[in-house]
């Protein structure tokens, strides 16, 4: 799946060269940049917001500010970590607005996405969702946008230390979580 | 390196982002160290699954491109760059003409550079002086950009085909440039701030200047300055 996924990834000459046409108001160009960033972006927004429709929100609006705000990004290789960058925040207010109360949704259960993995993918999905806010951001930014440290301290605001230590922690209780479910199914 | 530096090492490492050496030493101890081995592959698997998890989700609809904005062109810096080098032009002429009321009316020519550039009508509307110029020249252009950025200030000389201002010598600093009053795709009406100086040889004296640029784009992609205003009496 993964080989799969990277496949559908443009090659980094080709972003470079569709980032810069985009940039001079291509439209085509702008397209495809969409078109291969929105599965990622979309998946991302669903594993920090857990509610299909704030997702799409997320993403819709993350795409609106990469359209008004395109012509500004001068480094064309920080175009992922830029982007990234937008999301988080359209993710962060959202989050803010939403309030500590609030449940996650069932991620098979969705009109605006087919869940298509297997069962241990779902396993790790309720995982995810479960984890405090700041390990899950972390633990999407990093696995889920492959993003650096240095990028993520970028995206978030969060000291080099914080990030790698979010991360560490958001990996150790997803182990904890999984094996705690895999144990209780061989009961 | 000890357990504990391995085991905050890892995910790096998994992810391949370790330097070269920190990765050797990281092999090197998984190698010694069963706990530790037991521990990067139980990682390495978490990692998969991750990875693995995020295809699991395919959202039904393509999100709308038709509705988001048009992508503007950064064009501003290269046309602040040519508005600095036409401003610091054009200006001048147009400081002079406040300098000395009546020259504006007799000026046929203004040098730039090595180049003499026309200059079509002068007229005042509004209680404004306003320049109606011809096309800038585009080795002019750089020739005052050189100037510019020299941080010096441009110099005119009197130009040498109408004797009109033989007797004086006037530099001007670009104080300020901006704000960008009005931009189309093909013109652009800029405000900017002149420090006005009329010297050596004459009483020293200086005043600032404000006047509004506006230019126009021409059809190989240049930008012209198609007109000066001065906003200051």
């Amino acid at each position: 799946m993964v080989a799969i996924r990277m496949r559908g990834r443009l090659v980094r000459d080709d972003e470079r060269r569709l980032v810069a046409s985009a940039q001079k108001g291509d439209r085509a160009a702008l397209t495809a940049i969409v078109r291969s960033r929105e599965h990622d972006l979309y998946v991302s927004a669903l594993a920090i917001l857990r509610s299909s429709w704030d997702a799409q929100d997320a993403v819709q609006e993350t795409l609106y500010e990469l359209c008004a705000k395109l012509h500004s990004l001068r480094d064309l290789e920080k175009f992922d970590a830029w982007l990234s960058r937008i999301l988080v925040r359209k993710c962060y207010d959202r989050l803010r607005r939403m309030g500590p109360e609030r449940d996650a949704e069932d991620l098979r259960e969705s009109s605006a996405h087919a869940f298509v993995g297997t069962e241990r993918d779902d396993e790790v999905l309720e995982a995810v969702a479960v984890l405090p806010d700041d390990q899950r951001l972390a633990v999407v930014l990093r696995f889920f946008l492959d993003l650096s440290y240095a990028d993520i301290e970028a995206a978030t605001g969060w000291p080099s230390g914080t990030v790698k230590s979010r991360i560490n922690r958001g990996l150790a209780h997803l182990r904890k979580k999984l094996r705690e479910r895999s144990l209780g199914r061989d009961l | 390196m000890t357990c504990d530096e391995v085991r905050s090492a890892l995910e790096a490492f998994i992810k391949g982002e370790l330097p070269e050496h920190e990765g050797a030493e990281v092999i090197d101890h998984i190698e010694s160290c069963p706990a530790c081995t037991l521990e990067y592959e139980e990682l390495t698997e978490l990692v998969g699954s991750l990875r693995h998890a995020r295809s699991a989700v395919r959202p039904l609809h393509s999100f709308d491109v038709t509705t988001l904005p048009i992508i503007k062109p950064r064009r501003r810096r290269r046309l602040l760059l040519a508005v600095a080098a036409a401003l610091g032009v054009w200006t001048i002429f147009c400081t002079a003409a406040l300098l000395w009321p009546s020259v504006g009316a007799r000026v046929a020519f203004l040098r730039i550079g090595r180049e003499a550039a026309p200059v079509s009508s002068v007229t005042r509307e509004n209680g404004l002086q306003m320049l109606s110029l011809s096309k800038v020249p585009a080795a002019a252009l750089v020739e005052a950009l050189k100037s510019l950025s020299s941080g010096s200030g441009l110099a005119l000389d009197s130009p040498s085909n109408q004797g009109l201002l033989s007797s004086k010598r006037v530099l001007v600093h670009v104080t300020r440039l901006g704000p960008v009053v009005e931009q189309t795709t093909n013109s652009l009406r800029l405000q900017a701030t002149l420090d006005v100086v009329k010297a050596p040889g004459s009483a020293a004296s200086s005043h600032q200047v404000q006047v509004v640029i506006a230019l126009s784009r021409q059809r190989d992609g240049s930008w012209a300055v198609t007109r000066v205003v001065t906003l200051t009496p």
